[in-house]
């Protein structure tokens, strides 16, 4: 019996989530269905040939859009092992102090601003449950609100630019990173508004769990703000050289590496071994990184050659669904998927087969981007996997899991509010490129 | 090999550094660059490889671990390994000829002058050490056995 291309492509989609699920290391399992699904459709030849021709992307001239990838990796990792999050920490506590939760919001406002230096979710939970939860509890804060806002805090980290996430979207979908660097920070910054509005209301409903903290006097609050001149150049050479056409995205990650570097060797927060680790974990990272996208080329190949994402965009213009019908099924999908996939496979896997639909539709490559990201977020504190959720428990192994799932649920409103905000307000992230690139 | 791959990557921060620097206080622009980072990207990349494969950190989800017994979990992750070698191998294997074919027709690079093969020499390496790699770490697993703990996780 002869199997429809489409048919294959469908059973090659399944085939690699089953073998996730088996524990099968993800860019192995999607570069062995790309491998074994590209043989059913056309040759076992072939396909050997195609596993050698995808491996040369990363050599050819258009990988030169990759090399950013490392280096912001790189200036994260300098960021985290110099200590900026604990200075952030400080400076966001004393911007909320005097108002209930003070310290919740202060660990939302640090969340975003080492987002802003990180371009990781997991490198902003795991940094952030280790200098705030610690103080939370220390001031009687319950722990499911502590946990919760670190958890969700953290995703914060994959939206605001630079995002590693993004970049690798931008890799997959042909976008522009510039463009999507735009789109993401006022989502970005709307996000962490709503975790804020979030804390406030938790602290109204159960004041005994977020308690209030006397304010502190106008010179004490400045004191840690004006320590957070590192952030701000560290961020201006990331994005703001980026938004304003002074550095290409590489260029920008490399500047901001070396400054991140520089600032860190000047202030006496890194000596040489720190230096040599940081370089270590930021190679070893990215190795693991592209063995995913190694793997991920090569399933693209094999998804292009059976039609599988034009049988998709077939079916869904043949049953005329409304736009924010089909983007409701994929948020769907994408939920799902985020309960046992972590946010990067997610990427890799879903957008060749959704964003040629996404774009029949109508809807914005940019645009599509910062909600994948987004709805990838909301996967990362999705239980039963959630990435977050775990880091926080590696951190501070003495909280329950059930106390930070309790903690999650209020920002997951959250969540769904800026998914239900950015379809039905596209300019949230399209006015940003719009402005600056006069695209979107 | 993970210090050789760091040092890659120092030197890709420091030569766009001084690109950068060069082309706004002297208005120089290089014209290789592109290549050079090509280049060191490519070698920091396939040179970490073999190390992420030998320590088994490439990134798995872990989640049927505390659904099924310590056999079931072994089997599991031996099968991950042999995937895992395979693609890294077939990879390898087909990546010989057409970079034979960039020596033997002495297809050079756009701007830095040299024969492309120089871009497949890391490719190669790095794909043939991270399986072999990989072939070291089943020998390691049936002489010590498999360790215990967590599966690596990863995200960006």
């Amino acid at each position: 019996m002869e199997l429809s291309h489409e048919l294959v492509g469908g059973l090659g989609l399944l085939g690699v989530l089953v073998l996730i699920i088996l524990r099968v290391p993800v860019g192995a399992a999607l570069g062995t269905a790309g491998l074994v699904g590209y043989a059913a459709v056309d040759s076992w030849e072939f396909a050997a040939v195609a596993a050698g021709e995808t491996a040369s992307y990363l050599i050819g001239s258009e990988a030169y859009g990759l090399t950013v990838v490392p280096l912001f990796i790189l200036m994260g990792v300098v960021a985290t092992r110099s200590g900026m999050s604990g200075e952030l920490y400080a400076a966001a506590n004393a911007l909320f102090s005097g108002m209930r939760g003070a310290l919740a919001m202060g660990t939302i406002g640090a969340c975003a601003g080492f987002g802003a230096i990180s371009g990781s979710s997991l490198a902003t939970a795991a940094t952030m449950s280790r200098v705030a939860i610690p103080e939370m509890r220390r001031f009687g804060y319950g722990e499911a609100i502590a946990t919760g806002t670190v958890a969700s805090g953290g995703t914060l980290g994959i939206l605001i630019p630079p995002s590693v996430i993004l970049i690798f979207y931008a890799i997959i979908a042909e976008a522009g990173v510039p463009e999507l660097f735009a789109a993401a920070l006022i989502p970005g910054i709307v996000l962490a508004l709503l975790h804020l509005v979030v804390i406030a209301i938790v602290g109204r409903l159960a004041p005994a769990s977020v308690p209030k903290m006397p304010g502190l006097a106008l010179a004490a609050r400045l004191r840690p703000l004006l320590r957070l001149w590192k952030v701000v150049i560290l961020f201006g050479c990331a994005v703001g050289g980026i938004y304003l056409g002074v550095f290409s995205p590489t260029e920008a990650a490399a500047v901001s590496a070396f400054v991140a570097i520089l600032i860190a060797v000047a202030t006496r927060t890194i000596d040489w071994k720190g230096l040599r680790d940081s370089a270590v974990e930021t190679v070893m990272t990215t190795a693991m990184l592209f063995f995913i996208v190694l793997g991920a080329f090569l399933f693209k190949e094999f998804m292009v050659l059976t039609q599988l994402p034009q049988a998709v965009t077939d079916l869904f213009g043949a049953e005329a669904l409304h736009p924010y019908v089909v983007i409701l099924i994929m948020l769907l999908v994408y939920l799902v998927l985020g309960c046992f996939l972590d946010s990067l496979s997610m990427i890799l896997i879903t957008v060749p087969v959704f964003l040629p639909l996404a774009e029949i539709i109508g809807f914005d490559k940019v645009w599509f981007g910062i909600f994948v990201v987004v709805v990838a977020e909301i996967g990362l504190i999705t239980p039963p996997v959630g990435m977050n959720i775990f880091v926080i428990r590696a951190q501070i192994p003495d909280i329950s899991l059930g106390a930070v799932y309790r903690g999650i649920v209020p920002f997951l409103f959250a969540d769904a509010a800026l998914v239900v905000l950015l379809v039905l307000v596209p300019g949230m992230a399209l006015w940003l490129p719009a402005l600056f690139y006069g695209q979107g | 090999m993970a210090l050789a791959a760091a040092l890659c990557v120092a030197f890709m921060m420091l030569f766009t550094s001084l690109s950068v620097t060069l082309r706004y206080v002297t208005g120089w622009t290089g014209e290789n660059d592109v290549d050079i980072m090509v280049l060191a990207f490519a070698a920091s990349f396939f040179i970490a490889l073999p190390a992420v494969t030998l320590r088994d950190e490439h990134v798995a989800v872990d989640l049927i671990d505390s659904l099924v017994g310590a056999g079931t979990r072994k089997c599991l992750r031996w099968f991950g390994l042999l995937l895992t070698v395979g693609f890294l191998g077939i990879s390898f294997f087909e990546a010989i000829q057409p970079a034979l074919d960039k020596l033997a027709f002495g297809e050079r690079a756009m701007s830095l002058d040299i024969n492309r093969f120089w871009f497949w020499l890391p490719l190669l390496v790095g794909l043939a050490l991270a399986a072999l790699g990989g072939v070291l770490l089943g020998i390691q697993w049936m002489l010590r056995g498999q360790p215990d703990g967590p599966a690596p996780h990863g995200d960006a």
